[in-house]
């Protein structure tokens, strides 16, 4: 089979003739691993380990994309930026990691009306044609499956006001976060029609939609159901009316959102993290039959470096979860720059050993 | 003894030729190119079937002019632009003296048409067919020929008028951005002519200048049930404004948006282009772009007048500036 045909199948979970292979980076992996000569900086990973799919990710969602970040203050290690979004982010220059929340100038509803609303237009500018076009035509050349990548609505309001003034908002003025919703997920319709009707389709949609943390996720249940499935459900169904099955990656623990997250009508779920408390194995117990899964291999198992480990991970996990036909090997996050490249290759080669139908 | 009458067809069938190349041979016509032994052929087959030659006749003091049209289910549903413009130059023509002789030419079967124009004699040819106008630069006709619309080749030996159908995507364009629209469908059949590539992509252009996106929805544009029903079924829902190709396809997507539910123009704005007749007497009326025939008319009247009177006719490009006429819909 090819990649194309089998991660089509996948999502579908129909037979296919070994467990789906896909995988994520840390960005300064690929860095480490030119210098130790394992990979050429020209290679993607999908060409360079084979995998069955690749995805781009194409929009700039920033509100005001005129605005150059404005440098707010730099030490050796780190830098303090304000963004397009009016955001006060934290970076560390060194190394990647996630920016620190310092401030944000949207807290209510009146901020965002007057300071990102007005922005929000589909703008073609938004759109990374060139990029798209480029990993749309290797994948087409490489059988494989391509996704259209990007973030959806709960991962588009947080960079504007904050994790913490918009879950206040969700508990304190439910409209605004209703309504800020809603909006972005008209304008990444708006924007991925444009996309399509100039470049092509992708084969499937990849949503990533960050809702959980360590033993949480970041809202009740209802409170997903009431004022973000919506905006979900609106997306993936537009998604499904052309044809196109949809990937919802998340990290953190989101089990108890997951009856909320099928019924909007999401097809794979992906990263199913471990140490944030998600199961791969129960998950895919109870709703293997209406989700395929991507992920769940606890990172920490590969960043070893140890072949037992791996094993014991791989050969406790895989010969389960490929039941049904719906399950594509990666792990339950990114792999990070401490990964040697052959400990890598062997955990693909021993996962696809055991995918094996 | 009663003799049967030699006719063209009884010496084209002997000569095996068409009954165009007798006439044009009989007839002593060097200005149309056909080989001497073909001449000689149709000579021969004349004098064994006893042909009697008349003398031509005195070319009518009244010169005649051709207008050739496109199939009329397009003249008469697609657009009123071609048909009210032949009908004011009609007018004109007439109230000078000229002889006017209407022949519609199939796009996919020209020649017919073609060698009718040929037998006619006419002085001049007005073409609102762009493949009529082709056949005639591919043989080499040489009668003034006056274009309508179409695609800018042959502007050497022809004399083209266009609609500046880059001003008609601007006019619209900013028409709709000065509404505060921000996102809209341009719904226009495949881009395939000069015409609708200046529309479309001038609007795009425009509209998008201003941060705000475009999405083609290419449909036939005599495909008015489908364009009904696309709407009627809220297919264009995200959009807040609607660009159209044509009138004639902007109408049925009028009652399409309505029976869906969405109202115009306070959901959606919808801007068509030709002005059409009936979109004055729909609800909301249509705003579209007037695109002038009556200046048409009045500029090819001048051209053909000036080669009548002295003879003079100069090929090259004009091009007639639209006019936006706000009326309901956006």
């Amino acid at each position: 089979m090819t990649g194309k045909e089998r991660i089509g199948n996948i999502l579908q979970r129909k037979p296919v003739d070994r467990i789906g292979l896909y995988e994520h980076f840390w960005d300064d992996t690929k860095k480490s691993w030119i210098q130790k000569g394992e990979m050429k900086e020209s290679e993607s990973y999908a060409e360079h380990f084979g995998f069955d799919m690749d995805a781009f990710w194409s929009f700039n969602m920033v509100a005001d994309l005129d605005k150059e970040p404005e440098v707010v203050e730099e030490t050796e290690e780190t830098i303090l930026v304000r963004d397009g979004n009016g955001a006060l982010l934290r970076r560390h220059k060194l190394h990647d990691s996630t920016p620190e929340h310092v401030d944000f100038l949207v807290k209510d509803r009146l901020a965002w009306e007057e300071h990102i609303r007005p922005f929000l237009t589909p703008d073609p500018a938004r759109i990374d044609f060139e990029g798209y076009r480029k990993v749309r035509q290797e994948c087409l050349a490489a059988d494989r499956f391509f996704c259209w990548s990007g973030v959806n609505v709960f991962e588009l309001m947080h960079p504007v006001c904050g994790h913490e003034y918009m879950l206040m908002g969700m508990a304190l003025d439910p409209d605004w976060i209703r309504e800020m919703a809603d909006l972005y997920s008209t304008l990444m319709i708006n924007l991925l029609e444009i996309l399509f009707e100039k470049e092509g389709a992708p084969d499937g949609i990849w949503f990533y939609e960050d809702m959980g943390f360590k033993d949480r996720p970041f809202m009740s249940p209802d409170m997903y159901r009431e004022l973000i499935m919506p905006a979900h459900k609106k997306t993936i169904d537009w998604a499904h009316g052309r044809g196109l099955p949809v990937i919802m990656h998340s990290c953190g623990f989101v089990e108890p959102l997951l009856p909320g997250m099928v019924e909007a009508g999401i097809d794979c779920l992906q990263v199913i993290e471990v140490k944030a408390g998600m199961d791969p194995l129960r998950i895919h117990k109870q709703y293997g039959s209406e989700l395929s899964l991507m992920g769940g291999i606890d990172v920490r198992t590969i960043c070893s470096n140890e072949k037992s480990q791996i094993d014991r991970e791989l050969e406790g996990k895989i010969p389960l979860l490929k039941k049904g036909f719906g399950f594509t090997l990666h792990s339950d996050h990114s792999i990070p720059e401490t990964v040697d490249p052959e400990t890598y290759r062997y955990f693909i080669e021993r996962g696809l050993e055991l995918g094996r139908y | 003894m009663y003799k049967k009458r030699v006719t063209l067809k009884d010496i084209a069938q002997k000569a095996g030729v068409s009954s165009t190349v007798v006439s044009v041979v009989l007839n002593g016509r060097e200005d149309i190119q056909i080989a001497p032994d073909t001449r000689e052929r149709v000579h021969s087959a004349a004098k064994e079937l006893g042909y009697v030659y008349t003398k031509p006749r005195r070319e009518s003091s009244r010169p005649l002019i051709s207008f050739v049209h496109s199939e009329s289910y397009d003249q008469h549903i697609g657009t009123s632009f071609f048909v009210t413009l032949a009908s004011r130059l009609r007018s004109l023509c007439e109230q000078e003296g000229y002889g006017v002789q209407e022949i519609e030419c199939s796009v996919s079967a020209p020649l017919p048409s073609y060698q009718t124009v040929l037998s006619s004699r006419a002085r001049m040819i007005v073409s609102f067919n762009q493949t009529f106008t082709e056949l005639c630069l591919s043989q080499g006709h040489d009668v003034p020929l006056f274009q309508v619309q179409g695609e800018r080749r042959g502007a050497d030996r022809c004399s083209l008028y266009l609609v500046d159908d880059r001003q008609v995507g601007e006019l619209a364009a900013l028409r709709l951005l000065d509404q505060g629209r921000r996102y809209c469908a341009m719904i226009f059949p495949p881009l395939k002519g000069r015409c609708e590539q200046e529309r479309f992509q001038t609007f795009r252009r425009t509209f998008e200048s201003r941060k705000a996106g475009t999405v083609h929805i290419e449909m036939d544009s005599s495909a008015h049930k489908e364009i009904e029903a696309w709407f009627r079924k809220g297919k264009g829902e995200g959009f807040d404004s609607f660009f159209f190709f044509s009138d004639a396809m902007a109408l049925p997507a009028l009652r399409g948006l309505q029976t869906g539910g969405r109202r115009v123009p306070e959901d959606a704005s919808v801007i068509g282009t030709d002005n059409l007749y009936w979109g004055q007497y729909t609800s909301p009326s249509l705003t579209t772009l007037n695109l002038h025939e009556e200046l048409f008319a009045g500029r090819i009247f001048r051209d053909i007048r000036s080669f009548i009177q002295d003879g003079s006719f100069y090929p090259g490009e004009t091009v007639i500036r639209p006019e936006l006429l706000v009326r309901e819909s956006g």
